[in-house]
């Protein structure tokens, strides 16, 4: 079981825009979720810990491996699964053709052992009956299910899904989360994603990223205590209420309206106090953490 | 295992790359047996030979690579790999320039035999197997600097339609203006396509073995710039 520290990472782009700044985290063994929303820098994040980009400084150890080092970098590529976020394929390849390619750049030289781990991959992912089928004929659900398959072909001690659930339909996505869950029982699954549920579903851990800031890190419940007290019900004749305040959910009941909100409500709204959800908990975090916005160099 | 690689890269770079270079033969060996129909001078008709093998050869494979090198549908699944992204592209370009070399020599020799290879001047008083064998360098020589053009300017600009206009344009410069290669000194060593163009020149020798260390130089750039594993992910959308 593999754990993985970072300690003041730092990525910085040409312009010296900051994708990370800073970044303290710990990941240890299990399914972990990585939430922030579009831009926060969870690619880049995801990208240097499959050795694709170097950080800019900063240390990071993944299991026994210094990932600041081309050879740890190397020695880590070959325990790693990855699932990137625009998964591409060879179009004119079936499944089949596809995962025996990855597999043989992957070092698994032995045919037979090879052919036998692609058919137990395309059963776990449900694929069997569709392997032969050329992959520009695959559906976006079905490139996602080859995806994960690829990932598994070195039964990788760490895995990293960089938005694996985009683009799904609900069927697919619960599929999929439930597939990723049962991974995550004996190595560790780094679950990238900006919808919340993914995570509320699937981890007990979680880190929250915000323009490049770590702001938060921990239990998926200690997150949820962050907001206790800051999610509340209103119930309006209809219109929507006023404050210093997030909708989070609006429900229109014939002549009445209820809201969700995450924030502070004005007293005379007669706001009942309400359970925080881990979406609830992410606005609360998205509205207060307030980070410098984007650092930059210049 | 080697094979399977082989076989999977070959069916990854598409059937159009190895079947545009035979097409363009063919094409061209139609367009002389009409010349030669219509009595068209012998010249002529090897000038459009040679033409084919010095000039549209290299171009295409040019292209190709850079298309090949600019553009992989699983780029970043490819540079997660414990085999190294740089060896898969290389295999890819030698694919490319190892069919067209195929493609050459197997003109060549037709061509030969025919007679309607230009040689030289430098070569006109060759034995007939050393000037078969150094006459290969009419295509040798640009293709292989067409080949590391395209592989440093795919991996510089990350573009294909960008590096194929300039290679294209490169080849149009040549093409036109190759009276001023073949007379003005420092453009010498740059002259691309001299055995269709001027083969009476005096410096044709010299300047096949100067295109190669040209090429050379491009390949060594190209090998240094694909180490730069984070510019290969242009164009693949992600945060910053």
């Amino acid at each position: 079981m593999t754990t993985i520290m970072m300690q003041t990472l730092n990525k910085v782009y040409h312009g010296g825009v900051y994708a990370l700044y800073n970044v303290d985290l710990t990941i240890p063994p299990g399914m972990f979720g990585l939430l922030g929303p579009n831009g926060a820098g969870k690619t880049t994040l995801m990208r240097i810990l499959a050795g694709i980009v170097r950080p800019t400084s900063g240390t990071i150890r993944i299991g026994a491996h210094d990932g600041g080092t081309e050879r740890g970098r190397t020695a880590v590529k070959r325990m790693l699964g990855y699932l990137p976020q625009d998964f591409g394929v060879y179009p004119d390849l079936n499944a089949r053709e596809f995962l025996d390619y990855i597999a043989i750049l992957k070092g698994l030289r032995d045919r037979t052992l090879r052919h036998k781990r692609i058919e137990a991959l395309l059963e776990i992912v449900s694929l069997t009956q569709v392997a032969n089928r050329k992959l520009k004929t695959y559906s976006g659900g079905m490139k996602r299910r080859i995806g994960i398959a690829q990932a598994l072909l070195n039964d990788p001690a760490l895995l990293i899904v960089d938005e694996p659930t985009a683009g799904l339909d609900p069927e697919e996505r619960i599929r999929f989360r439930n597939l990723l869950s049962e991974l995550g029982d004996n190595r560790t699954v780094l679950l990238s994603t900006h919808i919340v549920e993914d995570i509320a579903q699937t981890c007990q851990r979680l880190a929250v990223l915000k323009d490049g800031h770590l702001i938060f890190q921990g239990t998926t419940v200690a997150a949820m205590r962050e907001a206790q007290g800051k999610v509340w019900i209103i119930t309006t004749s209809g219109y929507k209420p006023e404050g210093n305040f997030t909708v989070v959910a609006t429900l229109h009941m014939g002549t009445t309206a209820q809201y969700r909100i995450v924030g502070d409500p004005s007293p005379e709204a007669a706001a009942v106090p309400a359970e925080p959800t881990l979406e609830d908990t992410y606005v609360w975090l998205m509205r207060e953490q307030l980070t410098p916005g984007r650092a930059s160099i210049s | 295992m080697a094979f399977e690689r082989f076989r999977y890269e070959l069916r990854i770079v598409g059937k159009w790359v190895l079947l545009i270079p035979l097409l363009g033969m063919g094409c061209f060996a139609l367009l002389a047996a009409i010349l030669t129909m219509l009595h068209v001078d012998h010249l002529r008709i090897a000038q459009v030979l040679t033409a084919s093998l010095e000039m549209i050869l290299p171009l295409v494979a040019g292209l190709q690579v850079a298309t090949v090198v600019s553009h992989d549908a699983a780029i970043e699944l490819q540079l997660t790999l414990s085999s190294k992204y740089r060896f898969t592209a290389l295999l890819r370009i030698g694919l490319i320039a190892g069919w067209m070399a195929c493609v050459a020599l197997f003109s060549s020799v037709f061509i030969y035999h025919l007679k309607y290879w230009r040689i030289p001047a430098q070569l006109s008083t060759w034995h007939v197997l050393p000037q078969f064998l150094v006459g290969q360098l009419t295509w040798i020589a640009p293709l292989l600097w067409f080949v590391a053009a395209g592989f440093c300017l795919a991996l510089l600009i990350r573009s294909r339609s960008a590096s194929g206009a300039i290679l294209g344009g490169i080849w149009i410069v040549e093409a036109i203006f190759y009276g001023y290669f073949a007379l003005i000194a420092w453009l010498k060593p740059f002259f691309l396509f001299p055995t269709t163009l001027a083969p009476g020149i005096d410096f044709w020798l010299p300047n096949r073995l100067g295109l190669l260390g040209i090429a050379l130089a491009f390949l060594v750039t190209g090998w240094l710039l694909s180490y730069n594993a984070a510019a290969l992910l242009q164009g693949v959308s992600g945060e910053e």
